[in-house]
């Protein structure tokens, strides 16, 4: 794919690498031996008023709670979960539970709108011991942000410390885990998230999302939950023993709660494609923006690429809506070109009575200039 | 994988080691910190490395990894007087000014793709995001790194 922009060097925003810190790094790199593992840092055991700890926990969650989604997207994205879906996916039915060897999982909420399906998925011990669950063993506890830095205060670890360092430094069972949906290969477009946190108690929430391609029908979606877990070696950072399965789970089809089609009357022209129509569908996760362009003399499918830049406003043309919980920004469809579908996610609840959609226009780019302008055009419900 | 690889490839790589970490860090003196201390842990996971031709994904995970450890343990001890001046200008100053600018989540990416030339594949890998959020970030990059270049 023909990259836009290829003349945006970033590289002179940079000075030259500092010779003195190109000096430590081969020192570093040079200094390690093959036959030996390299010498460990010693890593400073923090010392923790029980103040702190009060503190700390009574901000970050409440005690015993158990995080979900809500907490997720809180932890540092302006995406939300819409009330309506908040609601499903807690739902009592979603709650499935299975066992590896000594770790249970429990789906704790579990959603479907034909377009995404989420899952959050709780992992402890079967019989309460206290054990390490990580996803990746050779990571740092405070590698995931604030919440693994939290976790790493509650066991009296620095942050540096990776879980196979900590499995030791606490002689404590440390175990690899992983829980991810995977739906029927007609409807899987085969891209995902997947990310954890811990509760307070040290069990481990894994979330996944997967995108769903193919619009599927019916009641349920039957899907798998592929479970994984690796017992670790905290000698040597190896798994032991590994378990997995497949467990089969069908998921409710969420209908959308309300639809609506915008048609452009006018001729609106933005980095040559004509806008054409708005689809609007708002299900109990969000709200999807399928915008449908046609592309005008000259134009190909790579240059489509310039409308992935689109952002959606309220009426006030300043204030952009929420991304949804989908995370991904506009994606663009140029599958039958000259038609091109843009699909952008937000997190609402309704479909706003105004929208105003900001399209890139870039009639000349020259060397000398980074500068697109961009096209907007008011819709009304 | 083999000592003699490995200095090779971290000596070929030490432009992109320092850029990615100045992104973050925008301290030299913590560059150099992160960049030793991500030789020294790469070498210490080289068997999570799968194949070879992955060195410059894999290695830019841990040192982004190492760069967020690093920010925790400066807050800690740096103050402002000893956060120096770099005495070399960049060929373009007012392209770092604006890079600067922008948010953590937009400028590390960008400066992934148009400073090192990394796939949005790569960058979605090593930032654990999707290959269409890594588009959609990049873009709004661009848009606010424009909007900053007019303001100057």
């Amino acid at each position: 794919m023909k990259r836009e922009n290829q003349w945006l060097d970033l590289k002179k925003a940079f000075r030259e690498e500092p010779a003195f810190c190109h000096e430590a790094l081969m020192d570093a790199a040079r200094s390690v031996k093959e036959d030996e593992p390299v010498k460990k840092f010693s890593y400073r055991t923090m010392i923790i008023a029980a103040l702190i700890i009060v503190a700390m926990m009574t901000v970050a969650m409440a005690a015993g709670a158990m995080l979900g989604w809500k907490d997720y997207f809180g932890a540092g994205y302006e995406a939300t979960v819409p009330g309506a879906g908040q609601r499903i996916m807690s739902e009592e039915v979603n709650q499935h539970e299975f066992t590896l060897g000594s770790i249970r999982f429990t789906t704790q909420e579990l959603i479907c709108d034909g377009h995404v399906a989420m899952v959050s998925t709780r992992i402890a011990c079967v019989d309460g011991s206290k054990v390490l669950l990580c996803a990746e063993p050779s990571d740092s506890i405070g590698a995931t942000g604030e919440n693994g830095r939290q976790i790493a205060t509650r066991l009296g670890v620095d942050p540096a410390v990776t879980w196979v360092d900590a499995a030791k430094q606490l002689d404590l069972k440390l175990y690899s885990v992983r829980a991810i949906l995977e739906p029927p290969q007609e409807y899987d477009e085969g891209v995902g998230m997947e990310d954890f946190m811990w509760n307070e108690d040290g069990s481990l929430v894994y979330f996944n999302m997967h995108f769903l391609a193919g619009n599927p029908t019916g009641e349920k979606l039957n899907t798998q939950l592929y479970l994984r877990v690796a017992e670790i070696d905290a000698n040597t950072g190896d798994e032991k023993e590994v378990l997995s399965n497949r467990e089969e789970l069908s998921i409710y089809l969420e209908a959308p709660i309300e639809e609506h089609t915008y048609i452009n009357q006018g001729d609106f022209l933005a980095s040559g494609f004509y806008l054409k129509e708005v689809k609007a569908e708002l299900t109990p996760l969000g709200l999807y923006l399928y915008t449908t362009f046609t592309a005008g003399e000259g134009k190909t499918a790579d240059d489509a690429w310039a409308l992935s830049g689109i952002r959606w406003l309220e009426k006030d043309e300043e204030t952009e809506f929420p991304e949804g919980i989908c995370l991904s920004g506009t994606s663009v469809n140029v599958e039958q070109f000259p038609t091109v579908v843009c699909t952008n996610m937000l997190s609402l609840d309704a479909i706003p009575e105004t929208m105003v959609i900001e399209v890139p226009d870039t009639p000349f780019v020259s060397e000398e200039t980074i500068n697109p302008g961009y096209q907007r055009l008011i819709f009304n419900k | 994988m083999d000592k003699d690889f490995f200095v090779r490839e971290i000596e070929a790589h030490s432009g992109l080691l320092y850029r990615v970490a100045y992104t973050i860090l925008r301290n030299d003196d913590a560059c150099r910190d992160a960049m030793q201390d991500t030789a020294l842990k790469a070498w210490e996971k080289r068997n999570t490395l799968r194949e070879e031709k992955y060195f410059r994904t894999w290695l830019t995970r841990i040192l982004i990894n190492t760069c967020y450890d690093t920010v925790k343990k400066r807050r800690r001890f740096v103050s402002v007087e000893e956060i120096s001046e770099p005495e070399v200008s960049p060929p373009e100053p007012w392209l770092q000014m604006a890079l600067q600018n922008l948010p953590e989540k937009l400028r590390l990416p960008l400066v992934m793709c148009y400073s090192e030339g990394m796939s949005y594949a790569d960058i979605a890998q090593v930032l654990k995001l999707t290959e269409a959020a890594v588009r959609g970030r990049i873009h709004r990059a661009k848009g606010q790194l424009r909007k900053e270049l007019e303001a100057k």
